[in-house]
């Protein structure tokens, strides 16, 4: 949130309803928003009756209530503490959800396939992603349809990471058959911060953050330098990239943000391994089984990648309204050179050079308004999104001996346009239940020239090129309803205008039906074709437990759900192509657990089990749960345990930051075909982190135990020997996962407008001032959903409830518990966020002596743009 | 309340009952015998032949599914499924082949029968595929029988008064299909323990060789080299499935 908007919520909160409701569209002017503050405090107390005289303005009521979670395992997930458990990339930190493990394949910046709720969702086949509201999946690409890739997002900047399973929100568009996830991009922690880290297998990082002080979160401009000799055989990289990202609120209820981006990356890949011919030693890197395991079986694989993206969005909050429009565009090139049957295909060699040039423009919109039937807010949900890409995507088949493309698999020029939209209705009318229904449709119309064909077929010569169009729209209902089943105290304010209250403790119950879709591979389609789409019905059931206590923030959830696909398809390296498995389920459940207490300990926990089955010929009802077949692949468990901690110390007179922090991931068996089973895995990664002045010292440790496991798993035919002939039989195959590896980090973080901390004025800074003579308190309205991101009120600060009156007391706004908190060894400077800081923000409680006081008498200007504290200026 | 628990517990009972499902197949190791006869003495051309010497290099042995669809279900499915291509990794292997195996083994005429490893999955096969030729295996000893060759013969044919010595063997292409015997009677359940016993009846491969057209060298044999009828003949004859009889027996039962 941009300080525009911080200083807004303090305004809308200071505002009795009544009054609002009276005057919904008041203006305040800035200059008086403090003044005004303290006024209606101290109205509240006799003491100061005579000395104040309230005003209060505002349009707080004129908001309209933030977007309620689709289903029980919605989640809105800030990293926090947890940022501290390594994690080399953004989309690493998609572990945070539950029952999510990645997996790879290839390189170092291909991206990772994903098990999420009983789905190996592939690199992005069925799963939505989404980077800052711009859709991430490529339709068409050669290398899997929906590819997904984030590596052009630096970890650092992902201010959150938002999960939304199954295709329950109305929003979730094409490829939301397991689920959507969207990084929302920013930086929490404002200053500049430049770091160099090094370790294993002569990996080497340079990275600097640029997040302007005076600016919101919204705010940065970063880049990232990374170059790895990588483990094992032939899995060196080297990636550059830059991000910058501007937010900027043009009038109070209008905000422009605009995002640029671009990286490129090249990598090496090993590729996969035959577990049959590493038992026979048959690989050439030297006898030992690591030396076999961690080897290549064709050195011709690996790939680059290029993108620029450009977004822009604006949001527009008018009384009773918001209407935001996010606008992108850009140029994807990717090449992933692989081999995964050796010569079983081809004599020359089974080598597949996969390209795809696509640009890709785009455009979201989503208009919520609220109405009142029954004298109860009710919200109209409205959304477009338009996509069309346009450009080549063709996979050529390699020799084996030099890397030279033999022959075209496939050569098409693709144009895809995309257009889906949504209506949907919130609605409530009484306080113990509330709903959501809403229709979705999507529509593609695909259209692929190809242009590897023969120019010569049976009628006579021919132009070597063919044309295919196909049109499709689905319909898909969705539906939400939850029963607040306990609910009591008020949890304390985020700060965000956008949010009603939310209670301190409850219990909620939601359920979640939809029906989702996945557009089809243009090149799979024949002329004319009905695009034929993979059919998604999902449900979900569970239980949300939120509760803010003190210094303690829990958020408990447990869910089940049940999803039906129809027209599944799943791949046959025999036969080069996806093929119908017919129609598949999966049930499962998971339960999450995320524990805050203050700032010092951060603790998330979560455990997935998931039952895949591939549904009996001519099932087709999507209330057939389960069969005798299960699905290949599909881990049965996935468990995940983050926790960090961090606090100050002083050792010899010296302020100094520790912190550590471990995550341990367990995947389960993978069933594979023919009643086999991988072995289950357990990884553990760990930090240590010191902080002393600017300057931060970390350690990163990944696979701390030096597990040998196979990351991805395959089960099928291959041949590499070319004195044999093929067997016909499917072998088992593996990818390695990563072994021990060691990062050392060293970063300077400082506020760029005091880098030594010399400018110290003891200027009050009215942004940290809240005054709660409401006793509303305001927090995200998503249950629980919503992790801490947004700045709150210290618990042992907040105004104590009482009969539903806030006594007198003071908070700071922007720090507390939910706050996220700064990263290990990062509170060089005085930490304003911790309870003991808050004096010197503001006096505990007012008095007529008080300095405070004064300054607020002598008229400080408390404009919008001011910026907010910095700790350094903190006296 | 109570209604949440009934589903709950349903819905765990369900999937519970369910957990232990597993994948469809099962894998499983049984026994190859492959050895070479020479039954039929009397061939079409009114040749008796007796063959003295001979090594045959094979290279893979295979059966198949009863159950695998029929050729036209297959080239449909081929035809009319989406060519996603998505990279690889997923998915079977070609679901014809029931079990299989792949090596290089010289079979040598009176040597008895070579024992191998059939690997594959469970289930009953009713034909099966040979492939002959490919590359020798270093360190076989027994190559030397086979003179460079994938086929090498000796012996006598004889007709009435005519008796032709005849020694040589005949090249196979490189290319798989083109060695590949393929529709072999083999039936029988395919499980663990269980032997599959693949004899050649090489015999049957001179079937069409005219030995009159032979001519014979100084040392009174006559060669059978490429470009001779003999050796197209052999070549043929080969293909013939006649010439390969395959029998399945049981896993012996464990002693009680």
């Amino acid at each position: 949130m941009t300080l525009l908007s911080s200083a807004r919520a303090q305004e809308e909160e200071v505002r009795p309803e009544a009054e609002a409701e009276a005057e919904p569209e008041a203006e305040p002017e800035a200059e008086h928003r403090h003044d005004e503050a303290l006024e209606e405090h101290f109205d509240e107390d006799e003491a100061f009756e005579d000395d104040f005289e309230l005003t209060v303005e505002g349009v707080a009521d004129a908001t309209i209530p933030d977007i309620a979670p689709s289903s029980a395992s919605e989640l809105s997930i800030d990293p926090g503490l947890l940022r501290a458990v390594p994690r080399t990339s953004a989309e690493q930190l998609l572990t945070l959800v539950p029952s999510v493990f990645l997996v790879n394949h290839s390189g170092s910046y291909h991206a990772s396939s994903v098990y999420l709720r009983g789905f190996d969702a592939g690199e992005g086949q069925d799963l939505e992603v989404l980077v800052d509201g711009v859709p991430m999946n490529e339709p068409s690409n050669a290398h899997g349809h929906g590819y997904a890739d984030t590596h052009f997002v630096m970890p650092e900047v992902v201010r959150r990471v938002r999960a939304t399973p199954g295709p329950f929100s109305p929003e979730q568009s094409d490829f939301a058959v397991a689920g959507t996830v969207e990084h929302e991009l920013g930086v929490v922690d404002r200053g500049v911060r430049i770091g160099i880290s090094a370790g294993s297998f002569d990996s080497q990082r340079l990275f600097a953050v640029i997040a302007p002080h005076h600016m919101g979160e919204g705010t940065f401009l970063a880049v990232d330098l990374r170059r790895s000799a990588g483990f094992g055989t032939h899995r060196a990289s080297l990636s550059a990239g830059a991000m910058g990202r501007l937010e900027l609120e043009l009038s109070r209820d209008l905000t422009l943000h605009v995002l640029a981006a671009g990286h490129f990356a090249e990598f090496s890949s090993a590729g996969v391994v035959s577990a049959r011919d590493v038992a026979a030693g048959n690989y050439g890197c030297g006898p030992s089984l690591d030396e076999q395991r961690f080897c290549t079986p064709d050195p011709n694989q690996g790939g680059a990648s290029a993108r620029g993206l450009v977004s822009t969005g604006l949001t527009l909050n008018a009384p009773g309204s918001e209407l935001s429009v996010v606008v992108f565009g850009g140029y994807r090139s990717l090449r992933i050179r692989e081999n995964f049957t050796g010569f079983l295909v081809d004599p020359l060699g089974d080598g597949l050079d996969e390209q795809y040039q696509v640009g890709m423009l785009g455009v979201r919109g989503r208009y919520r308004s609220s109405f009142t039937v029954f004298h109860r807010a009710q919200v109209m949900d409205l959304g477009i999104i338009v996509q069309r890409h346009d450009g080549d995507s063709r996979m050529l088949r390699l020799r084996r001996t030099d890397g030279a493309p033999h022959s075209a698999v496939f050569d098409d020029g693709i144009h895809l346009t995309h257009i889906g939209a949504h209506v949907g209705l919130d609605l409530s009318f009484i306080d113990e239940l509330d709903a959501r229904i809403a229709l979705r449709a999507d529509a593609f119309a695909l259209s692929a020239t190809e242009r590897a064909l023969s120019d010569l077929d049976r009628m006579g010569e021919r132009l070597p090129e063919f044309s295919t169009d196909a049109f499709g729209i689905a319909l898909q209902p969705r539906g939400t309803i939850r029963a607040h089943l306990w609910r009591e105290g008020v949890a304390p304010d985020d700060g965000d205008p956008n949010t009603r209250d939310v209670p301190a403790r409850q219990l909620s119950w939601t359920t979640s039906f939809g029906l989702g879709t996945r557009s089809s591979d243009a090149i799979a389609l024949s002329a004319g074709e009905r695009a034929p789409f993979a059919e998604v019905v999902a449900s979900e059931t569970g239980f949300t437990l939120d509760v803010l206590e003190g210094d303690l923030d829990l958020d408990a959830r447990v869910a089940a759900f049940h999803t039906y696909v129809g027209r599944d398809l799943q791949f046959s390296p025999t036969q080069g192509r996806n093929v119908f498995i017919g129609s598949s389920s999966r049930i499962g459940a998971q339960a999450y657990l995320r524990v805050k207490h203050q700032q010092w300990l951060d603790v998330s926990a979560s455990f997935a089990w998931n039952e895949a089955f591939i549904l009996a010929e001519g099932a087709s009802d999507w209330v057939d749960f389960v069969s005798d077949v299960r699905l290949p692949y599909v881990p049965r468990w996935v468990g995940r345990l983050d926790a960090a901690v961090s606090h100050p110390v002083e050792i010899l007179g010296q302020g100094f930051q520790l912190g550590a922090a471990i995550g341990v991931g367990w995947l389960g068996e993978r069933p594979l075909p023919l009643g086999g089973v991988s072995e289950s895995v357990v990884l553990a990664d760990a930090s240590a982190n010191l902080g002393w002045s600017i300057f931060q010292l970390g350690v990163n440790i990944t696979n701390l135990f030096d597990a040998r496991w196979a990351s991805s798993v395959f089960d099928y035919q291959a041949r590499w020997d070319t004195d044999l002939p093929a067997s016909g039989l499917a072998d088992n195959h593996y990818s390695m996962g990563a072994p021990f590896s060691i990062m050392v980090q060293l970063a300077v973080a400082f506020d760029e407008t005091d880098p030594f901390g010399e400018n110290v004025e003891p200027e009050p800074e009215p942004d940290h001032l809240h005054v709660h003579a409401h006793p509303h308190l305001h927090r995200h309205v998503h249950d629980g959903s919503d992790e801490a991101g947004e700045p709150e009120m210290a618990p042992e600060l907040a105004p104590h409830v009482h009969g539903g009156e806030a006594s007198h007391s003071y908070a700071p706004l922007d720090h507390g518990p939910d706050a996220a908190p700064a990263p290990p060894g990062d509170v060089l400077a005085p930490d304003t966020s911790a309870p003991e800081a808050l004096p010197s923000d503001l006096p505990a409680l007012p008095s007529h002596d008080d300095p405070a006081l004064d300054v607020l008498e002598d008229g400080p200007a408390f404009p919008s743009e001011s910026p907010p504290a910095s700790p350094e200026v903190l006296p | 309340m109570n209604r949440v628990l009934l589903a709950t517990a349903t819905f765990l009972a369900l999937a519970a009952a369910h957990g232990c499902v597993g994948t469809p197949g099962r894998r499983i190791v049984a026994n190859l015998e492959v050895g070479m006869l020479d039954l039929a003495s009397a061939t079409r051309t009114g040749w008796e032949v007796d063959v003295t010497q001979a090594a045959l290099l094979v290279s893979a042995v295979r059966t198949r599914d009863v159950n695998r669809p029929p050729a036209v279900a297959f080239m449909q499915a081929l035809v009319l499924a989406p060519h996603a291509f998505a990279h690889g990794g997923h998915g079977e292997s070609d679901t014809t082949v029931l079990a299989s195996w792949v090596g290089s083994e010289v079979l040598v005429l009176g040597e008895g029968p070579s024992s191998m490893v059939l690997e594959g999955r469970a289930g009953t096969t009713d034909r099966g595929a040979l492939v002959l030729g490919g590359v020798v295996g270093a360190g076989d000893e027994r190559a030397a029988a086979l003179h460079g060759l994938p086929l090498w013969v000796e012996g006598t044919a004889t007709q009435g008064e005519m008796v032709v010595r005849f020694a040589g063997g005949i090249p196979l292409p490189e290319a798989e299909t083109e060695r590949l015997v393929e529709g072999i009677e083999m039936a029988g359940d395919i499980d663990d323990g269980v032997t599959l016993h693949l004899d050649i009846d090489l015999g049957v491969a001179f079937d069409a060789v005219h030995f009159e057209r032979l001519v014979a060298g100084d040392d009174g044999v006559a060669p059978i080299t490429e470009g001779t009828q003999a050796a197209l003949a052999l070549r043929i004859g080969l293909g013939d499935l006649s010439a390969y009889v395959a029998t399945v027996t049981a896993a012996p039962q464990p002693a009680p």
